[in-house]
């Protein structure tokens, strides 16, 4: 009984714990995102277009929020590939 | 004699090209004196007197013809230029020429920037007043850059900011007004995203002038959330400046928390707000601080934000109980919202009122009528105007809408927000606000 609750228990463990921990948790304890004023900070002494855009995303494949930070200039061509995309499959 | 001929000769050959050159000197200084530094003097002073009296076109060109004076004779980027320019564009804003305001505004940026290069405190000095200027042009309601205005005021603190950490080190005290000020700001901006929902900066090219890049966006609440989160991390920011000061004391800390909790009362988060608030009372008490006058802090009602940081216990601006409050109106862009620290609200106003009312909470169906007002939050309640100055029903209905959306911190008593009855306000109309009151009568 006992070794049946622990084999049970411990693929739960781990199932747990991979809910919480997002896969790359030891990433961005590496790479220290920049706070919100940091980033204002930074924004006011560059080009427009130079400028960084940090938001709370749900990536695909997961509910759990991550804050990533873009800058304007990738937003903007990301954007226009994707329009261009779309209308190239339109015609 | 013939022997000191061939020296006097020589001593008139010379002789005659030094009275040339003198002749020259003497046309030149006579050319000269039209841009005496003396004149740039009595030009801003004959354009100070011109404002006074109205005449705005006037003392613009006063101010501008002292600039010419200046660049002559100090260099075309000398900061001498910086009074007469602010008041230049003071005569400009007061014309509401916004062409010119934004010409004028940039030169400006310009001039200081060359400060930074040669001496960090005339670039302080400096960004003071274009700062200031950039409010004043984003306070006119009749301003279509308003919120333009505003966040260049912003940017250029942010710029400050870096140029001290850069210059001086970023533990510096200095940062503590510029960092306050963003925070203040961000209040302002809060304010506009509220009600006209605000939710992009201007993203124009600068390679390429009419290219106007908006790739992104974010929602209303998103943006306040974000001004809330940069607000509260400057706060700390600023209590981590003091707190590593040799001469700090714990009442700094505590009344840095008081702050903290205002800023969360001003983002609706009552909760947060009065756990800041009992930690900084407890802080206080245990710091062995007079009793009465701590009581005496948390008795008065407080109107948020506050415009200035005074962290000095006692607090001096801490008015007795039986004071009334005082309240200056900045302008209609920012309802609600006091005039910054960088304009003087003290000059006697023509236009007022004094008003009492209750604070008290909200009730749940007001709270749930009204957006964004949170559960458990203190409104005004039974407000009466005792006296208006000019007295009319268009007055004291406009005081009346005003005072209804100030944000006020209540009284604090046993860890709890208590409410207060027959609180007295002097209400001081802001400039359009006085506008509006002269047209209407």
């Amino acid at each position: 009984m006992s070794k049946f609750s622990n084999q049970l228990i411990i693929p739960l463990l781990a199932l747990l714990v991979a809910c919480v921990i997002p896969p790359d948790e030891n990433t961005e304890e590496m790479v220290r995102l920049p706070t919100d004023a940091e980033v204002e900070q930074y924004n006011a002494s560059v080009a427009p277009e130079e400028r960084i855009v940090c938001r709370r995303e749900i990536p695909v494949g997961t509910n759990i929020p991550r804050r990533l930070c873009r800058m304007v200039r990738d937003v903007e061509e990301t954007s226009t590939f994707h329009r261009d995309q779309l209308r190239r499959v339109l015609r | 004699m013939h022997r000191f001929l061939p020296t006097a000769a020589v001593f008139l050959v010379c002789l005659i090209p030094a009275a040339g050159q003198e002749a020259v000197n003497s046309a030149e200084e006579q050319w000269l004196n039209n841009f005496q530094y003396v004149f740039a003097e009595q030009l801003l002073n004959t354009g100070v007197l011109a404002m006074e009296q109205g005449e705005f076109q006037l003392a613009e060109q006063n101010f501008s013809e002292a600039i010419q004076v200046i660049k002559v004779n100090n260099g075309l980027d000398s900061k001498f230029q910086i009074p007469a320019l602010g008041k230049m564009i003071e005569a400009l804003l007061a014309q509401r020429r916004w062409e010119a305001v934004d010409q004028q505004l940039g030169y400006f940026d310009w001039l200081n920037l060359h400060n930074y290069y040669k001496n960090i405190y005339d670039y302080l000095e400096g960004s003071k007043e274009l700062s200031r200027l950039f409010l004043q042009a984003s306070a006119d309601y009749t301003n279509p850059q308003s919120a333009r205005y505003l966040i260049a005021a912003k940017n250029l603190n942010w710029q400050v900011v870096s140029a001290i950490e850069t210059t001086l080190g970023t533990d510096h005290q200095l940062l503590v007004p510029w960092l306050y000020e963003i925070v203040l700001i961000h209040s302002y901006q809060s304010s506009l995203i509220k009600r006209r929902g605000m939710t992009s900066y201007e993203f124009k090219s600068e390679s390429e002038s009419d290219v106007i890049v908006s790739g992104w966006s974010i929602g209303r609440n998103e943006s306040l959330q974000l001004s809330y989160s940069i607000g509260n991390e400057l706060l700390e920011r600023i209590r981590s400046l003091y707190a590593a000061r040799e001469d700090t004391s714990a009442a700094t800390d505590a009344i840095m928390q008081v702050y903290l909790g205002d800023w969360e009362l001003l983002f609706n988060n009552n909760r947060s707000a009065l756990d800041h608030y009992r930690s900084a009372r407890q802080a206080l008490a245990e710091a062995n601080l007079n009793a009465d006058e701590i009581q005496q802090f948390f008795s008065k009602p407080t109107i948020l934000p506050q415009r200035e940081l005074n962290t000095e216990w006692p607090v001096t601006n801490a008015l007795s109980v039986e004071d009334p409050l005082r309240f200056a109106a900045w302008s209609t862009n920012y309802p609600a919202l006091t005039v910054p620290s960088a304009f003087d609200s003290s000059e006697p106003s023509r236009f007022s009122v004094l008003a009492t009312f209750n604070l008290r909470p909200l009730e749940r169906s007001n709270a749930e009528r009204v957006k964004l007002i949170a559960d458990g939050s203190f409104g005004v309640h039974q407000l009466q105007i005792q006296n208006a100055v000019p007295d009319s029903g268009f007055v004291r209905d406009l005081a009346a809408r005003s005072i209804r959306q100030l944000k006020i911190r209540p009284r604090l008593e046993s860890g709890s927000f208590v409410p207060s009855v027959g609180i007295q306000l002097e209400y001081i109309f802001s400039p359009e606000e006085q506008a509006l009151i002269i047209g209407n009568n």
